[in-house]
């Protein structure tokens, strides 16, 4: 294993964000060369250092905001995909329903002074469905965000300290 | 000992001795393990890159420490080096003063 491979290695076992990999990488590859100076060889080096496993375990343990930081980024990324996937529902879902409702046959009973709960559509109600599935998936969605999100706030708020 | 209250003492220490070394000169990880190494001392002997770093990093988001990548004058080889900032002295100034007093609290209390 030359040691470039074994820098990537302990790195892909690290559990934190690009920027804060860059850094170890940069000190890791500095330890290597300057053992290399002192005249060991890459396999001697990686036996004193230990296994990429063992090296990656060691930054997890000592160093917990870095695992911190890359799981409240991986919590972001999570939130803007739910928000925007529940976005897209509750817009398609809510203007669906309105387009089919007004544009497609369907007719209200009463409505001089207020519609009352019996409809009479002319197609069958498929689109309809649809359209009260998507708003019902937007909903869920939002509330899957939200508990996520106290979750984490509640799990991590004490390491963020 | 028992090995977890080693771990407690030195890793209150590690700050300190380690804005200590950095303090003499502007040096890179490697240099800092040897230097602990071969201090004499067996306290800090055998320190795993994974304990090191994260206590560099710590001091250089405090701004005790600053990181530069440089060309090493010998092989031309780039080195990461670390340096320690006025606050970073000023701080070890405070760290020193502070473990003096600790120092001569703790033998006080351990006499009685």
């Amino acid at each position: 294993m030359d040691k470039e491979h074994y820098v990537k290695k302990i790195l892909k076992h690290i559990k934190t964000t690009d920027k804060i990999k860059e850094r170890i990488r940069a000190d890791i590859l500095t330890d290597i060369e300057s053992k290399e100076e002192s005249g060991l060889t890459i396999n001697e080096i990686i036996l004193q250092m230990g296994s990429p496993k063992e090296v990656a375990n060691d930054f997890n343990q000592n160093y917990p905001e870095c695992v911190f930081k890359n799981k409240r980024r991986k919590m972001g990324v999570f939130t803007i995909i739910c928000a925007v996937i529940s976005t897209v529902c509750l817009f398609v879902g809510v203007v669906g329903r309105f387009v089919y409702l007004n544009c497609n046959g369907a007719i209200y009973i009463g409505g001089a002074d207020k519609p009352t709960d019996i409809k009479v559509i002319s197609e069958p109600i498929s689109a309809l469905t649809i359209y009260n599935g998507l708003i019902k998936t937007a909903t869920v969605i939002l509330l899957i965000t939200v508990l996520s999100a106290i979750y984490f706030f509640i799990k991590y708020r004490k390491k963020d300290l | 000992m028992d090995y977890k209250y080693e771990q407690q003492f030195k890793k209150g220490a590690l700050e300190m001795v380690l804005l200590s070394i950095i303090s003499r000169n502007r040096t890179y990880g490697y240099e800092i393990i040897l230097n602990l190494n071969n201090s004499g001392d067996p306290l800090f002997r055998n320190i795993k890159e994974g304990t090191l770093y994260p206590v560099l990093y710590r001091l250089e988001d405090s701004g005790l420490v600053t990181s530069e990548l440089s060309v090493a004058e010998t092989n031309g080889r780039t080195k990461k080096y670390y340096k320690i900032t006025d606050l970073g002295m000023s701080v070890l100034q405070d760290m020193k003063t502070f473990w003096q007093s600790y120092k001569t609290c703790i033998d006080k209390l351990m006499e009685v």
